[in-house]
């Protein structure tokens, strides 16, 4: 397996397959199963309930208007669904009707979402530590610009704005950042 | 011995440039790359080299994975229920407009005169003037007959030259509101874009959807007939456009064929 890869449920790559094959009963345990990752981090990147709910409609419709475009040799479903997820999000964020309807928030990033969701499938779990563990070693404004540059999408020259840092210095510390992030994630020997 | 020598330094210094592509690869990922190494990255990575397109999975891989720092949250029921909804509308869709019955009762007489046509034993010749005037006067009634059941129904061939040998048909049932279109030929779309068709009525360019071809190249699309403006002369055109699609389009005219 490719380090830094999710470690793949063989359940994920039969409920793709069965998807493009039209099986709504394995679009319904995959959504079961996703559909609270998918909402977290359309809550965090939309910060509304509303915008992340229809989020979560859209990103689950396209795997299944669209399961052709799942390719299993890209990736495991999982990768899929989180990037899916957020290009989505940042899709709609991005989008004029977001823009003005959320116009004097974007800038002010209080987290809406609710309370978090305690459980959820071990091999999920076991996953979600791992990240949580890699983000841990990186140093507070790293992790922040890492966090501005996948969340929020932003580039490094406005990451440097964001946190009033010099452009070399925010370069630096989000490379070094996703390396050790790329690193952390490892999950082959 | 010496050019093998030769030719495996070389080797070595192309692996290890790619080696060296693959934090790039993981920056781009992250859209933390300048223009200029983004430039050169991507057209590396046109060339289509095996070790990068392995560095593209792991960087998708690492900054998918930055999805499961956010604790999962419950979405409330009523979200499931809407994509389900979603889901069996679409499905019902499918059972009544798979093959429109007004285009599967043309395409029904079509292949029933077709085979009656090749296989039928030839009629016995007439012998009077009566049998024969009988014998038109009934093919002009079938005639009649097969126009009327047609009548509501407009067709669009499409071809263009980017697509050499595809074929694109369109069938509109204005009775219905609906319109059906199949291609077959066309080529995979590049990664990261969409094919798009559009229904030009004047100087309208009306989106009807976007579509990713099958390995062999096929695809086919429903609609609605949108409100069109009257006695436009219409054409439908397919783009190649970013995934997700354009509401007006940017890119080039794939395919092309007037509407009549």
């Amino acid at each position: 397996m490719l380090a830094g890869s999710p470690s793949p449920s063989p359940d994920d790559f039969e409920l793709m397959r069965r998807i493009a094959d039209g099986d709504a009963g394995a679009l319904t345990k995959l959504y079961e199963k996703f559909s609270p990752t998918v909402f977290a981090i359309g809550l965090r990147i939309l910060r509304d309930r509303q915008e992340a709910e229809d989020l979560l409609i859209d990103v689950f419709w396209e795997m299944w208007d669209r399961a052709g475009r799942y390719d299993p040799t890209r990736g495991a479903p999982l990768t899929y669904i989180l990037n899916l997820s957020r290009s989505r999000a940042i899709d709609r964020r991005r989008s004029r009707a977001y823009q003005e309807r959320f116009r004097n928030e974007i800038e002010n990033p209080a987290s809406k979402s609710g309370e978090p969701d305690p459980a959820e499938e071990s091999d999920l779990a076991e996953q979600r530590q791992r990240v949580r563990q890699a983000l841990s070693c990186l140093d507070p404004v790293q992790r922040e610009a890492v966090e501005l540059a996948y969340f929020e999408a932003l580039s490094h020259t406005q990451i440097a704005e964001r946190l009033n840092k010099p452009l070399g210095t925010i370069k630096t510390y989000i490379r070094q950042g996703l390396i050790r992030l790329r690193d952390g994630f490892r999950t082959d020997p | 011995m010496d050019s093998v020598l030769i030719h495996r330094a070389t080797w070595e210094i192309d692996r290890l440039k790619c080696s060296e592509r693959r934090d790039l690869i993981l920056f781009d990922a992250a859209g933390q790359l300048d223009p200029a190494e983004q430039a050169e990255l991507r057209a590396h990575l046109t060339t289509g080299c095996a070790e990068c397109a392995g560095y593209v999975a792991q960087a998708a891989a690492t900054m998918g994975l930055m999805g499961l720092s956010v604790p999962p949250q419950t979405p409330r029921p009523e979200a499931r229920d809407r994509l389900l909804n979603r889901v069996a509308r679409k499905s019902s869709d499918w059972e009544r407009f798979v093959i429109p019955s007004s285009i599967a009762a043309v395409l029904a007489v079509g292949l029933t005169l077709l085979v009656v046509w090749k296989f039928a034993k030839p009629p016995p010749e007439p012998t009077t003037d009566t049998q024969l005037m009988a014998i038109i006067s009934a093919q002009d009634a079938q005639i009649k007959k097969l126009q009327a059941s047609i009548d509501h129904m407009m067709f669009a061939s499409l071809q263009g030259d980017l697509q050499p040998g595809a074929q694109g048909r369109a069938f509109i049932d204005l009775k219905a509101g609906k319109w059906y279109f199949f291609t077959s030929g066309m080529k995979p779309q590049d990664p990261g874009k969409t094919y798009e068709l559009w229904l030009i009525a004047g100087d309208q360019k009306i989106p009807a959807g976007t579509f990713d071809v099958s390995t062999g190249g096929t695809a086919t699309l429903l609609g609605q007939v949108p409100a069109l403006p009257p006695n436009a002369k219409l054409q439908m055109c397919i783009t190649d456009e970013p995934a997700g699609g354009v509401p007006a389009p940017t890119g080039k005219a794939q395919m092309m064929g007037e509407v009549d």
